[in-house]
């Protein structure tokens, strides 16, 4: 099955098809691989840092009058999430021959744990960045090269995210013999919003069995941001159907009525973007529009199938919160625990004040990335604000 | 007869050139041209494309604006559209006006570069729809492209996306589909040359040329535009 109802399928070029079927089926195969996944578990712990700790936030509870729980994916190795599926799609491509990867990066995290895992098992790897997300997110596309990573500036459309998988999917079709393409979140066409949930879950499945240890019980609530939607279907897929709330945060940027935001899932129209129909930002003759957020990683015009599924079907709710919200939740949580977050996992921390949990609740929020890499943009709002 | 397909931007570099090409085109022997739709984000296609559709974009092309144009036009040739599926199922006049106005612009078919044969069936349009195939394709599609019966079959001749440089390799390929399937078999992507035009005319029903044509009119004025497509034609015609 390529869709999550009506929503995902495969709208690509014909000449990608045998592309993705080759995907598909070595997939499959591996899924069923007892040592494919004894491979990945071992590179997991011990390389990546699984699994990660789920925090109880002392401080943030008092405040908020809730149990306030953390899921610190930001421990891991190159500071975020996205190494969970990188090392799984690398091993994976290893196991179907291919000896180049490339890749898509917006504010670089995928890219640098793309570098990351093609470095640890010696392929060629080539990231694609739009030219104004390099400018953006210097450190990034050092620490790439650093790990032997060709970036290439993508000087297309609107030179952003976007831009840079329209690029990744050009250079796939041309090169699609040697090539993998090691897509970063839950988009683009089938097999890929299935192999990263998959490779994403684990969050989700820690969480649940670090939760009934310490809690003896489920969570009444789990908080997470959602751009492309990796991390959050990571962490909600696992709970989908329970009695758990489950609560998707989208990007207002500067609120969702000036359109300068990337909430797709709370302003956009299903559309057809990047080989998947999902809910698209766009304008009313179906260009894709650009978005607007503070934090890089969230600043993308499409969501996950899968998000959108949820969506219609109402086994997950959505909700935004705005660029400064965000901001002032990445001071809460350094100033109250001690931790800078990711721009992108403050939307989720933020969103316990929308919330308001009710005394005593608990509330589980992923903390899908570290804020070093948005220091920048941190100091220069800032700045503003003098 | 042998067909020959000019693809031609909309909008580039505004609607009154196109309209004053597709005039000019009456003055030589091709049977089709495919209008191609601007669109934010051309996966299928490479920078000579990808640039006319951003400028196209600026100008704030659409396709009710595209449809007016063809509407007022009286064309000896087929009129195929060529456009990423989003555009067309988001409509901004309403999909239900669609066919309505595609039939009033004279359109005999669509070219959607973003929807392979997998998902054919799951998109209703209720309008003729060009299909695709490539140097990877099995006979076990064959029956359903026979059962479609789309106007004209477009075989993309090599990986990569449209305005590469193309060694047509794949002709024997092109020959064993186009004895198998119905519906007249067109190749394109990275037709360049006299002798391309040449070698795919005695494998297959037609051609079609697109990033040539636009590099072309990138050499001139908007002025010149016209004069400098025909020109290109009359030389990929010259035998």
């Amino acid at each position: 099955m390529s869709y999550f109802k009506e929503f995902g399928g495969q709208f690509v070029p014909e000449i990608l098809m045998p592309a993705l079927d080759e995907l598909e089926k070595a997939y499959k195969k591996i899924r069923r691989d007892k040592r494919f996944w004894v491979e990945l578990n071992y590179y997991l712990k011990h390389y990546a840092g699984r699994p990660t700790p789920l925090y109880f936030a002392r401080r943030l509870s008092d405040k908020y009058k809730a149990r306030i729980y953390l899921k610190r994916e930001d421990l891991l190795h190159t500071g975020a999430h996205k190494i969970n599926n990188t090392i799984g799609q690398i091993l994976l491509a290893k196991k179907m021959g291919k000896t180049r990867i490339i890749a898509e990066t917006g504010a670089g995290q995928h890219g640098v744990a793309t570098a990351t895992a093609a470095a640890l098992f010696g392929l060629q790897c080539v990231v694609y960045m739009g030219e104004e997300d390099m400018e953006r997110q210097k450190p990034n596309v050092r620490r790439m090269e650093i790990l032997g990573t060709r970036v290439i500036p993508v000087l297309s459309g609107s030179k952003t995210l976007k831009d840079a998988i329209n690029e990744s999917l050009r250079d796939w079709i041309t090169n699609l013999r040697t090539t993998y393409y090691l897509l970063g979140s839950v988009v683009g066409p089938h097999p890929y919003p299935l192999i990263v949930r998959n490779f994403q879950k684990i969050i989700g499945e820690e969480t649940k069995k670090q939760i009934k240890s310490i809690e003896k019980r489920m969570p009444h609530y789990i908080l997470a941001c959602v751009g492309g939607g990796s991390n959050s279907v990571g962490i909600f897929y696992p709970f989908i159907g329970s009695r758990v709330k489950l609560i998707g945060i989208q990007a207002a940027g500067f609120g969702l009525s000036t359109g300068k935001h990337a909430a797709a899932l709370l302003k956009g129209r299903i559309g057809y973007l990047h080989g998947s129909k999902t809910f698209v930002l766009q304008d009313q003759w179906g260009q894709v529009q650009t978005t607007h957020s503070i934090s890089a990683g969230l600043d993308y015009p499409g969501v996950g199938p899968e998000h959108a599924f949820w969506k219609k079907s109402g086994k997950v709710f959505y909700d935004s919160i705005k660029d400064n919200e965000a901001l002032d939740a990445v001071f809460e949580t350094a100033q109250m625990e001690g931790i800078i977050p990711a721009l992108e996992s403050a939307h989720a921390i933020a969103y316990l004040k929308k919330l308001k949990p009710k005394k005593g609740s608990i509330v589980v929020i992923n903390l899908s990335g570290r804020g070093d890499k948005d220091l920048e943009t941190i100091i220069k709002e800032l700045d503003k604000e003098k | 007869m042998k067909h020959f397909l000019a693809y031609i931007p909309a909008g580039y570099p505004d609607l009154k050139t196109t309209e004053r090409i597709l005039l000019e085109l009456k003055n030589v022997p091709i049977t089709g041209v495919e209008i191609g739709v601007p669109f934010s984000d051309p996966v299928a296609d490479g920078p000579v494309i990808q640039k006319a559709y951003t400028q196209a974009l600026k100008k704030k092309i659409n396709l009710k604006l595209i449809f007016q144009m063809l509407e007022r036009l009286d064309l000896p040739y087929d009129l195929y559209l060529m456009s990423y599926l989003n555009p067309i199922l988001n409509y901004g006049e309403g999909l239900s006006k669609l066919k309505v106005h595609l039939k009033k612009a004279k359109v005999k078919g669509l070219i959607l570069p973003d929807l392979p044969l997998v998902e054919i069936n799951n998109i209703q349009l209720q309008y003729p729809v060009v299909l695709f195939v490539a140097p990877n394709t099995t006979f076990k599609e064959i029956p359903l492209i026979n059962k479609i019966r789309p106007p004209f079959v477009y075989y993309i001749a090599r990986y990569g996306v449209t305005g590469t440089r193309n060694d047509l390799a794949y002709m024997d390929h092109v020959i064993k589909l186009r004895n198998r399937i119905k519906s007249p078999l067109y190749v394109g992507f990275g037709i360049s040359t006299p002798a391309h035009v040449k070698k795919v005319w005695s494998s297959a029903d037609g051609v079609i040329v697109g990033s040539a044509l636009v590099k072309e009119m990138d050499k001139v004025k908007p002025a010149q535009m016209p004069k400098a497509v025909v020109k290109k034609i009359q030389n990929l015609l010259n035998r």
